[in-house]
């Protein structure tokens, strides 16, 4: 069984190895993100089913909210400012569920020194962000942000980022688990490990 | 002529090229790829045969009916990292 390392940590707004100054900016990005972001949504005030119309206009969001909550970049990523973002866009949230998958130095009972991660340009994108407007429409779900890396990433280091933002934790959890599940079905990423015996593409899933 | 991108494995079976450039006319189907790799890059073919690698045209997953146009973008997609939901 392949078993890639990974952390799952759940609703974890504390515990963070960031600075904080690095963490009010992304807060305050995000913020000003949503002002922009959403106009349609931000007229409905005092109304319980803004959220809701949110969710319905999830489908036509423009490319914007794709960039950011989509995103499959080499740099590594702050899961604190990526919470952070997923809380900034409404008050309504009350749970955030996420999984941060992290590169592990055993595979198949083999001793792994790095790992690199190859992404088909633009359907990759295409498949998270598919992904991100399912959830969105499946669940009860306020957001998503779906986050990949590719090239080399050290044994330790950040792989793949979901972060769900939702009013309870229970659709928090269901969607996060399904977007995970997801996304290692139907993405076109693939994962070269470096082995002291060399090179080997993972390409067995039993 | 379609260019066809390589991902994992299938480079290396290519012979460590990041794509193909194969024979075909407009119009001509997933099926007729398939047997231009057969013949060309029988390894890649064989794991094709064995729904091992899977081809994208238009960055959508194609069956062995689908046409290949001029100007499609086509691709050989080995097994994704991820794998079964049991895999992270």
């Amino acid at each position: 069984m392949l078993k890639q390392s990974a952390s799952f940590v759940l609703a974890s707004l504390r515990g963070s190895t960031y600075r904080s100054v690095r963490l009010v900016s992304s807060l305050a990005a995000a913020l000003l993100d949503g002002l922009f972001e959403h106009p349609a949504g931000h007229l409905l005030v005092g109304c319980g089913s803004r959220e809701l119309r949110g969710k319905k206009m999830s489908t036509q969001q423009p490319a914007g909210d794709d960039a950011k909550f989509v995103r499959v970049q080499r740099e590594d990523f702050s899961v604190d400012a990526e919470i952070n973002r997923v809380r900034g866009r409404s008050k309504r949230i009350g749970g955030i569920a996420i999984f941060l998958g992290t590169a592990r130095d055993r595979s198949k009972g083999k001793d792994v020194d790095s790992i690199t991660f190859e992404h088909y340009e633009g359907m990759a994108q295409k498949k998270l962000r598919e992904i991100r407007e399912r959830a969105l429409k499946d669940f009860d779900i306020i957001e998503v942000a779906i986050l990949h890396r590719y090239g080399e990433i050290g044994i330790g280091e950040n792989i793949v980022l979901i972060v769900v933002g939702a009013e309870h934790r229970a659709e928090a959890f269901r969607a996060c688990t399904w977007a995970i599940d997801e996304l290692k079905q139907i993405t076109p990423i693939w994962k070269l490990e470096h082995t002291p015996e060399g090179e080997v593409w993972v390409e067995e899933h039993p | 002529m379609v260019t066809v991108q390589l991902f994992g494995m299938t480079k290396s079976l290519a012979g460590n090229q990041y794509s193909l450039a194969l024979a075909m006319v407009n119009g001509q189907r997933v099926k007729d790829l398939v047997e231009l790799l057969d013949a060309g890059y029988p390894a890649i073919g064989e794991l094709i045969h064995k729904k091992k690698v899977l081809v994208s045209v238009n960055q959508e997953i194609a069956h062995e009916e689908t046409e290949i146009r001029d100007g499609d973008e086509v691709a050989l997609l080995p097994p994704f990292a991820g794998g079964t939901s049991a895999g992270c």
